[in-house]
């Protein structure tokens, strides 16, 4: 590779003023590349852009094939900066290492892992019941979601069915989720616990009406939030056209929920598979066309107001009855009876010391969570630990398109709403 | 304290020959002819007069069940086996109907269900609410079978309240709780057909039915905590482990246990670095699945009086920790100060010395130039090479094999109580007694040992008169007259005065018998050790040569020998002791190296029938304590002697080079007929003198003491007390007990 | 009044003096024309092909090798700060299933509207006022260590370990709560007392284990383990968040009442 000395004074100009970033000092402190750098002056006028103005309008490619054809033979480095994992806009621990040109990623590298708590490793060592504590914190900001989206796989694996009333609160929780997520606003009340393996638990008393109270008046809340938002010509300056995802390459990353649904791709697990209670509620799901930030934005905007709709549908239709599965094998039995019934009480020492036992088999179970396709694959031997559990975090596959996503990190970040615990397991 | 036996659970001795009468137990001896049925669309085969419960395991059905057990005569009791029969108008209880051939079982039907889940519900109907104070929760059989079989609520409300039992005390070892209990009479019949307590049984009927002792008065048996483990309920639990752990919490070890020579298989489980408690492993050849209290007790020895770190005695005569290093460098000054060469370095192995252990011992001091290496046989003899001779493995051995007891039809016991020396393998001869024709002779002191025998003498004299003489008696004809002559010689015969003699006679006497006694499928001529170590010794040659025992030692490594006699070691001896407690070897010694206990090494250990089997370290040993081998190794080191070897790989590679049936564990390698009498032979030599007389006396006075472990512990203090000296429990006893029982 | 909203963009049409083409600017109308995809029957599976009133994807942001795309559709309101050099000129072209062009913007804003809201800043200045109403509503935000939000019965907070009126501790020492815990931060001991009962002679909670999931509280078969209310128990050194057998009883002696009440506020549902 040749480069001018002109070329060559700019990129030094380039790294002292990075010389704060650990792979610039690296850098200078291989001399081998520089000095090959200082030595060739064999091409004086070298027609390359030279400065970092000369790039400008460039594509990312454009400006990374410029210097070599391979990065490997790259003798350019640019400027390297790294972003996180201690940064209030990286949405918890997420560290990147970006390469500029000026002001603009030209490349994102994701460093994962720092959240890593072995999580699926330890669902094995533990039973089906203490499993479930481990998906609330996945995705700390949809935990209910992620507490149904095992619980169906359990089910499915127990082959039993909860109850109609069940089903409409996992809906209502699931929406209540939904909003919750792009956090905007946490519900009034604190949730119960939600769904112990075969069943939420019950609602108590004034609760529905408590939610009905928050839901009638969470929809001018969203009015407002469009109104300062929507038009905004900054907002639209920073997320228009920014991040665009085709819809080929949403498909072929895996992206799932609104990141397929902002580029145009019709796919709502809620309506394929129809879980829980939405096959009997009305809703609509938004769509996108470009596939950038701002149409993703708009696409949650709507999506809250049709999980308003859903809520309020909810509260409505919901049926009265049995909230858990009526077989003491496999839920601990009510308290009272617990205390004077001696089959009860040896049921209840048996799920809380040991477990129940699972039947041998495996299943994907999917739900559409607010961020997408939040999935548990579960194997099961027979025993009363999982064999294994895998979980496919819709955040996981989103950040994979870091780095052909990344031009504006923060905005997209926001969008392609990424939770650290659920990507790094 | 004796009791005769033989009147209550067995005929007496004038009907000996009605063969019928004394099958009072059902018992499949010998196997019949095949049959076939179907259980669950599957056939299957099995012996003639098998249990139907025992035809569905066979088929791959599991069948619950509360009563049965396979070791145990059958009750039929707790209705849990039912199983669908065709052609029979109500389900069958499975574990008291023989196997028919050509019948077609269903375990798996609705019928099948329904009467399993309504037996659950009458069991649990009068069952207590105690699943979280109960010790067996986590492990009760009632709690699975409910899981599994039975219902999952409750129908019935006894509005009276439910049924109320009083608590039996049946001593130190079991805790009762009788509201739980179900009724199996698992605990009644091994009391009654394996430990021989026979006062143990059911009293009232239907609701009123309740178990205990017949007369007040605690369960007195050393195999009493197998009923603990039998229980399939909580109503047994065990009084030192009363409330300690939940099963779930416990790590798993299966080791040996070596507090008899019996290698009985164990199971500790260990929470932490602290053992909680011991339970037996199934092993047919050895212990079946039963072991003694002692086994199952003493661990709570190995909590206290450890010894932590190396201590060396100052010049005010008081220990001092030190470090490795000094307590090593303090060995090796010592022994150049005593100058102690040859054949004056003296080692003696003790009880609970592993095998890796004493040969690494036995190199380092035979590398020093000696040859004495000393056991702490009583008295003087662990100083001389023992009686029998340690070149023929038969010699010293249980030839028969502890399962070849069953098929012995005449026993005779020379100064031996094998309910002290060996409690499991006393068991076996009281089950052979209670289901076969066997009769059992003894020579030596009186002892009550749970079943029959005819009392030949006290002496050596006796032995004689019953081997050479012309003796009458019943025992003697039947004697003459077996296929299956038994001789079990105790080990305490080669601590005798008459040791010598009685071995002679008895080699010539077996000898002289032709066949009779040792032929090819049949060896009657046993040894039964009583201390772990005591195979191994013999096994690897650890005994003095004769220049050897007539030596004064000037420097002395005492291998957890705690039972030598201290009159054997000279005031200016140099004493190092190397074991886990600080008991009375370490008394004696100028320096106490700490090593581990058997819980806490992976070890050899031969048994007495000549059967390797390795124990593993289940905790760590305690402060600065560390495997033996590995001290020796060390010791070697600072004394300059050079040892081929540095990992275990190489210490049994040594072990093998040495025997290699001491590594080919689990298997016993039977001496060949031959070699056996060769080894007859020489015995026959020796002891051609007329014995001297003496008594041969009780060897094991205290069975729950006999061994620094047990003496420790506190559980084996107060079991102590309860039978052996019959103390009485009182309420102002505090502060007079002895220290040992507080530790 | 309609939402106006005008693309700075408008300079380039205004230019072109006719309203031109432009990309999705409108954020409801034109999304809920396109949302409904989905049938209202149950269990419908995802349909291949559009509604009626959904134009199709048309592809129209699908990348050319070489070239960005994401300039295609970013003739919204993109100010003219950064200079784009590479924007294409063409605009995103949508066809019926006829094969007739269609003009996705003839029901658009006029270009007077878009020169009246580029230049009046209209759409900030909504913004705005709903910001500057906030400051004349009362605040959402509570004063907290003064003021505290309702919580509810079923609140997970500090542990305690209770007590019968007679003063004897509730706690049978059954591990249950060991057992469930997910995060293994109860450490129990226990043992038979003078007087026979089982007893724990050692209850630690590790609460920088704790994840507090409850599962304690459930299992306890004698209500001895509870979760208290309360969530005010940070600490200056970790080891403090180590709590013994004292302290956990000790907060069970302080918040007696107001566990007895939460659990019979809960009582019914468990």
């Amino acid at each position: 590779m040749l480069h001018s000395p002109l070329r060559s004074l700019a990129r030094r100009h380039v790294r002292r003023a990075a010389l704060s970033t650990p792979q610039i000092r690296r850098a200078h402190a291989a001399p081998g590349s520089y000095h090959v750098v200082g030595r060739d002056a064999a091409v004086p006028n070298d027609p390359e852009p030279q400065v970092v103005d000369d790039y400008r309008g460039m594509t990312a490619h454009e400006i990374l094939g410029e210097t070599g054809v391979a990065r490997t033979d790259n003798k350019l480095r640019h400027f390297t900066v790294n972003f996180g994992p201690q940064h209030p806009a990286a949405h918890g621990v997420l560290r990147m290492i970006l390469e500029l040109n000026g002001e603009e990623i030209l490349r994102t590298d994701p460093h994962i892992g720092l959240l890593h708590r072995g999580t699926e490793k330890l669902i094995e060592y533990k039973t089906y019941i203490q499993a479930l504590p481990y998906f609330d914190r996945l995705d700390y900001v949809s935990m209910m979601t992620n507490e149904l989206c095992y619980s169906l796989a359990v089910e499915k694996l127990l082959n039993v069915e909860v109850p109609a009333r069940a089903k409409w609160i996992r809906t209502l929780f699931g929406e209540l989720t939904r909003i919750l997520n792009p956090r905007l606003l946490a519900p009034a009340s604190t949730p119960p616990t939600s769904v112990p393996a075969a069943s939420p638990s019950i609602l108590p008393h004034g609760l529905l009406n408590d939610i009905f109270m928050w839901a009638t008046q969470f929809g001018s809340r969203v009015d407002e939030i469009e109104e300062v938002v929507t038009g905004n010509r900054i907002w639209k300056e920073r997320t228009v056209g920014v991040g665009v995802v085709s819809a080929d390459d949403a498909r072929s990353y895996g992206f799932s929920g609104v990141m397929v649904r902002g580029s145009g791709i019709q796919w709502d697990l809620r309506k394929v598979l129809g879980y829980d209670a939405y096959d009997e509620v009305e809703f609509d799901v938004p769509v996108g066309k470009n596939g950038d930030c701002y149409d993703r934005y708009l696409c949650r905007v709507q999506e809250m107001r049709e999980s308003l709709h859903i809520i309020s549908q909810c509260i409505n239709k919901i049926p009265g009855g049995a909230i858990k599965v009526d077989d003491h094998k496999l839920v601990p039995p009510p308290r009272a009876s617990m205390k004077e019934s001696m089959e009860s009480l040896i049921h209840h020492f048996k799920i809380f010391s040991e477990g129940y036992s699972v039947p041998p088999g495996e299943t994907y179970s999917a739900i559409e969570a607010p961020k997408g396709e939040m999935a548990v694959y579960l194997v099961s031997d027979g025993s009363n630990r999982p064999y294994r559990c895998a979980i496919r975090a819709p955040g996981f596959a989103h950040l994979a398109g870091a780095d052909f996503m990344m031009r504006h990190a923060v905005a997209i970040i926001g969008t392609m709403d990424l939770v650290f615990g659920e990507v790094d397991r | 304290m004796l009791r005769i036996v033989s009147s209550v659970s067995r005929p007496s001795s004038a009907s000996l020959l009605a063969v019928a009468n004394r099958r009072n137990i059902a018992s499949t001896s010998a196997r019949q002819a095949d049959i076939t049925l179907t259980v669950d669309g599957k056939e299957v085969t099995v012996p003639q007069g098998s249990a139907l419960i025992q035809a569905c395991e066979a088929a791959g059905s599991p069948v619950p069940r509360f009563c049965y057990h396979d070791r145990l005569a059958i009750a039929g009791n707790c209705r849990m086996c039912l199983v669908e029969v065709a052609r029979a108008p109500k389900p069958i209880a499975s574990c008291a109907m023989p196997a028919a051939a050509g019948s077609v079982v269903f375990t798996n039907t609705p019928l099948v269900h329904e009467a399993r889940e309504g037996v659950m519900e009458f069991l649990l109907a009068n069952h207590p609410l105690d699943c979280p104070i109960c010790d067996q929760g986590g492990e009760c059989d009632l709690q699975d079978q409910s899981i599994r079989y039975g219902s999952d609520r409750t129908r019935f409300h006894e509005i009276a309240g439910k049924r109320a039992v009083s608590n039996k005390d049946l001593g130190p070892i079991v805790k009762t709780s009788m509201n739980r209990c179900i009724q199996c009479t698992r605990c009644v019949r091994f009391a009654n057909e394996v430990a021989g307590v026979e006062e143990l049984g059911t009293t009232g009927r239907g609701n009123d039915l309740q178990i205990g002792m017949y007369v007040e008065k605690m369960m007195d048996s050393e195999l009493s905590g197998n009923i603990i483990d039998l229980c399939p309920v909580g109503a047994l639990t065990s009084k030192p482990y009363a409330f300690h752990a939940r099963p779930w919490e416990l790590k798993t070890t299966e080791s040996i246990d070596v507090l008899d020579a019996l290698g009985s298989n164990i199971r500790v489980d260990s929470r932490g670095v602290q053992v909680m408690r011991v339970q037996p492993r199934t092993n047919d050849d050895v212990n079946e699945e039963w072991i003694s209290d002692k086994t199952r007790y003493a661990y709570d020895g190995l909590r206290f009086q450890r010894l932590t770190t190396p201590l060396v005695k100052g010049p005010d005569n008081r220990f001092v920790a030190a470090s490795w290093p000094d307590a090593l460098a303090a060995i090796a000054a010592g022994l150049n100060r005593t100058g102690a060469s040859g054949n004056e370095i003296k080692a003696v192995a003790g009880h609970l010395a592993d095998t890796e252990a004493l040969v690494v011992l036995k190199d380092l001091v035979n590398r020093l130039g000696s040859d004495n290496l000393a056991s702490d046989l009583a008295g003087k003899f662990g100083n001389a090479p023992p009686v029998h001779g340690v070149d023929i493995r038969s010699n010293y051995s249980f030839n028969s094999t502890i399962p070849g007891v069953e098929n012995a039809d005449a026993i005779l016991l020379v100064g031996t109580n094998p309910r002290h020396e060996a409690a499991v393998l006393n068991s076996r001869i009281r089950k052979s007694w209670l289901r076969s024709e066997l009769v059992v002779g003894m020579v030596g002191e009186r002892a009550d040992t749970t079943y029959g025998y005819e009392h030949l003498g006290q002496d050596a004299k006796a032995l004689e008169k019953f081997l050479t003489g012309k003796p009458s008696g019943e025992f003697a004809q039947r004697w003459a007259k077996a296929e299956r002559p038994m001789i079990i010689v105790g080990s305490a015969m080669a601590e005798h005065a008459d040791g010598e003699a009685v071995f002679g006679m008895l080699a010539r006497y077996v000898s002289g018998a032709g066949n009779r006694v040792v032929r090819e499928d049949w060896n009657g001529f046993n040894v039964l050790q009583r201390v772990a170590s005591r195979p191994a010794l013999y096994e690897i040659g650890f005994v003095p040569s004769r220049a050897a025992a007539s030596a004064t030692p000037k420097f002395i490594y005492l291998l957890n020998a705690d039972e030598v006699d201290p009159a054997s070691i000279p005031a200016n001896a140099f004493v190092v002791y190397q074991g886990h407690h600080g008991d009375r070897g370490a008394a004696l010694a100028d320096v106490c190296l700490p090593g581990a206990a058997y819980t806490e090494k992976g070890s050899t250990w031969v048994n007495t029938e000549g059967r390797s089997q390795l124990g593993r370290a289940a905790v760590p040993p305690p402060g600065a304590a560390r495997e033996d081998w590995k001290i020796v190794r060390a010791l070697a080191e600072v004394l300059g002697v050079n040892l081929p070897y540095d990992d275990l790989v190489g210490v049994r590679d040594r072990m093998w080079a040495i025997s290699p049936s001491l590594v080919r564990w689990d298997g016993v390698e039977r001496t060949s007929i031959e070699v056996a009498k060769a080894g007859l032979g020489s015995l026959s030599a020796i002891g051609k003198k007329p014995p001297g007389g003496g008594k041969m006396t009780l060897v094991v006075n205290n069975f729950y003491q006999t061994d620094v472990v047990s003496r420790a512990s506190v559980t084996m203090a107060q079991c102590t007390r309860a039978f052996v000296t019959r103390e009485k429990e009182e309420l102002n006893s505090i502060g007079k007990e002895p220290l040992q029982a507080h530790a | 009044m309609p939402r106006l909203l005008v693309p700075v963009g408008v300079l380039r049409s205004l230019a072109a003096a006719a309203a031109r083409p432009q990309g999705p600017v409108i954020s409801r109308s034109i999304i809920s024309s396109q949302r409904r995809f989905v049938s209202a029957s149950p269990h419908s599976s995802p349909p291949t092909s559009p509604s009626s009133s959904a134009p199709e994807y048309t592809g129209s942001v699908r990348p050319i090798p070489g070239v960005p795309n994401y300039l295609d559709s970013a003739d919204g309101l993109i100010s003219d700060l950064v200079v784009r050099k590479h924007k294409r000129s063409h605009t995103p072209r949508q066809w019926d299933a006829n094969g007739n062009e269609l003009d996705v913007y003839k029901d658009g804003p006029g270009a007077l509207d878009k020169a009246v809201h580029l230049f009046f800043f209209t759409e900030i200045l909504r913004g705005m006022w709903i910001v500057l109403e906030q400051f004349f509503r009362p605040p959402y935000t509570i004063s907290y260590p003064f003021e505290k939000g309702p919580l509810s019965p079923r609140f997970r907070g500090e542990h305690a370990l209770r007590r019968y009126p007679s003063g004897e501790e509730r706690c049978i020492a059954c591990k249950l709560c060991e057992a469930i815990c997910p995060a293994q931060a109860i450490t129990i001991e226990s043992e038979a007392r003078m007087d026979g009962s089982r007893r724990t002679t050692k209850y630690d909670i590790d609460m920088t284990k704790c994840i507090y999931c409850g599962f304690c509280q459930e299992a306890c078969p004698v209500d001895a383990i509870v979760e208290t209310q309360n969530q005010e128990f940070s600490t200056e050194t970790r080891e403090e968040l180590l709590y013994n057998k004292e302290k956990l009883l000790a907060n069970g002696d302080r918040a007696e009442a107001e566990i007895a009440a939460n659990l019979h506020a809960d009582h019914v549902y468990r």
